[in-house]
């Protein structure tokens, strides 16, 4: 298991499949975000399980930068990053961001895989 | 469309690609009528950004006509004149809260891509690799633009030329951010303080009031053809 904390209060991680503790800061209240916590669809890890596993936790940020998210699931850590990622976003923006090299919003892949800055052409 | 694509070290040409689509509900279209090119250009240019591919449109500095919104923009229409700053914000963290723009939480989704080379992620800017979100850039007929009721500046007076206010895209505000935030010495000049190309900006004893920048380059022109 492995942690540390990033620019965008992402908690960085090993690459390996096992154990993950990381974190995510969202400026929501934590009513907020424990509901939608509950509501999102997560990929590799049932959100019900990992909560009554004391697996998640929900704690006030300092400075009234909202409420921090800590999550211990096992993955890679890549994975559950851009999962967290993607709800800070949808939570605070009501979108994901996608450009023109990475359509697919956060996604570690796409680190390596990188398209061209252009549009992709066909359907959206 | 037509477009200015990076093709390789020292290589730019103008190629065809795709039309842009709205990706989100917070997307806008921009059909450009003027786009810059600066010095920070000549980093891509001469490679030494990487993460920069073949086939990436370039320029973070552009503005034109709202052609086409996503749903969830509702202080913009079509038809709008803008002028579009380089930095891509959401408006909603915390650090746009605060008006750090530039370091916007949410809108570059290449953000774990930097914070391994730099420690620190920016936010998303407009063809300027894939460390700063992978966005397609202006030089081109149409732009993506991302978070349309955040960034685009309406432009309501008609008789502003595109050359009059272009510039509010990131050259002008860069340097008036810079005259801020120098250390004031008494009037004495401090140089070297825009991107790239040498600027030289003279501040007075007050802070901010008296803060003026002079660019003493030869002025940029576009290549013909090219932009408007």
């Amino acid at each position: 298991m492995r942690d540390g904390s990033t620019s965008h209060g992402v908690g960085m991680t090993d690459e390996t499949d096992t154990d993950v503790r990381t974190a995510v800061t969202i400026l929501r209240s934590e009513d907020a975000v424990r509901g939608a916590f509950a509501d999102s669809d997560w990929v590799g890890f049932d959100p019900y399980t990992a909560e009554s596993r004391g697996e998640v936790r929900f704690t006030p940020a300092p400075g009234e930068r909202g409420t921090e998210l800590h999550v211990t699931v096992n993955g890679r850590g890549s994975d559950v990053n851009d999962e967290l990622r993607r709800f800070k976003a949808r939570l605070e923006t009501g979108v994901e961001p996608r450009s023109d090299k990475t359509p697919e919003s956060f996604a570690a892949f796409r680190q390596i895989l990188q398209r061209p800055a252009q549009p992709k052409g066909g359907a959206a | 469309m037509r477009a200015t694509v990076w093709s390789g070290r020292n290589t730019v040409q103008v190629e065809n690609v795709p039309d842009p689509q709205i990706l989100n509900s917070r997307d806008a279209i921009v059909k450009i009528t003027s786009t810059t090119i600066c010095g920070s250009d000549l980093h891509l240019y001469d490679g030494y950004v990487p993460t920069m591919r073949s086939g990436d449109i370039l320029r973070h500095e552009f503005m034109g006509e709202i052609v086409e919104m996503g749903a969830d923009v509702k202080n913009r229409s079509l038809g709008d004149r803008v002028v579009v700053p380089f930095p891509i914000a959401c408006g909603k963290c915390y650090q746009c809260r605060r008006g750090m723009f530039s370091i916007c939480e949410n809108s570059n989704p290449n953000a774990a891509l930097a914070e391994k080379l730099w420690g620190h992620a920016p936010g998303g800017i407009y063809g300027y690799s894939s460390l700063t979100g992978g966005y397609a850039g202006g030089q081109a007929e149409y732009a993506r633009v991302p978070f349309a009721d955040v960034g685009p500046i309406k432009i309501e007076n008609s008789d502003l030329t595109d050359d009059q206010v272009l510039f509010l895209s990131d050259a002008f505000p860069t340097r008036v951010l810079r005259c801020r935030r120098v250390r004031h010495q008494g009037g004495r000049r401090g140089r070297g303080l825009g991107r790239g190309r040498g600027r030289t900006v003279r501040h007075g004893e007050r802070k901010d009031a008296r803060c003026r920048a002079r660019h003493r380059d030869r002025p940029l022109r576009l290549p013909p053809g090219q932009g408007a």
